[in-house]
């Protein structure tokens, strides 16, 4: 209904986060603003009714990829400012909350109606629906895991 | 229905960042944070005419995870040249990036 409203909000957010990597003087916060911009191009492909999309994005690249990147450049850090980890461990927890909730609304939409390429797999989800519910507890795990882990081993400056 | 120009504009603006970054940038590592906004831009493009497809079926799909392919080897190997750099203590600036050859 609001979908172009909706899309010209998500987009001026993915130009934004995209000019502002260049902008930071860190590569830690230059990451943080890719991912950023993944998650945006993930709402667009959510918003092209392409939910199957949407959610590899979101699973390869955010929750893969551009950790991947954070964990790599982070382990170069041997002090943090205290503000920035709870900062960091806020947006790790959104983030991995955020693949319960794409998956949920995915699951709806594909019981109802099946769109675009979601088609092909909206029997695969139903089928593997407890698999993908442990995926996504193992992620959200994985995310509470990795900062825990970046607490330990990285000393923290109030 | 989104319009299609729109989604053309959002994929020409990204595309324009990236480019504009890889010839203005000078450190390397944001240089490949470029070339990732330029994939994920023609990842955009390539949903969006799919979407306005009429019968599409699976080789767009692959398309798409070609695209894909190519964008987490180009992460990846931005991770391991990373930390390949600065366990040397190479400078990521490409101006004086001299020493990385093979």
């Amino acid at each position: 209904m609001y979908s172009v409203e909706l899309f010209s909000i998500v987009s001026v957010v993915m130009i934004i986060s995209g000019i502002s990597i260049f902008y930071q003087k860190s590569i830690m916060r230059a990451v943080i603003a890719l991912s950023i911009s993944f998650i945006a191009s993930s709402l667009i492909f959510f918003i092209l009714n392409q939910q199957f999309i949407a959610l590899l994005q979101l699973f390869v690249f955010v929750g893969g990829m551009s950790t991947y990147l954070i964990v790599a450049v982070s382990s170069e850090y041997k002090k943090i400012n205290k503000i920035d980890f709870i900062k960091i461990g806020v947006a790790a927890i959104i983030i991995s909350m955020s693949f319960s909730l794409l998956f949920t609304v995915i699951n709806f939409n594909t019981s109802n109606t099946a769109p675009g390429m979601s088609v092909y797999f909206a029997t695969a989800f139903e089928e593997y629906y407890p698999v993908l519910v442990a995926a996504v507890i193992m992620l959200f795990l994985a995310a509470i895991g990795s900062v825990i882990v970046i607490r330990k081993f990285v000393t923290l400056v109030s | 229905m989104i319009p299609l120009l729109y989604i053309i504009g959002i994929c020409a603006a990204m595309v324009s960042i990236g480019i504009a970054a890889v010839i203005i940038e000078k450190n390397f590592i944001t240089i490949m944070l470029a070339v990732e906004l330029i994939f994920m831009a023609s990842t955009i493009a390539f949903v969006g005419f799919y979407s306005y497809s009429s019968a599409p079926g699976p080789w767009a799909f692959i398309g798409i995870f070609s695209v894909w392919s190519v964008a987490a080897v180009e992460i990846i190997s931005l991770i391991a040249i990373y930390v390949y750099m600065k366990a040397r203590g190479f400078n990521f600036d490409i101006g004086i990036l001299t020493k990385f050859k093979w």
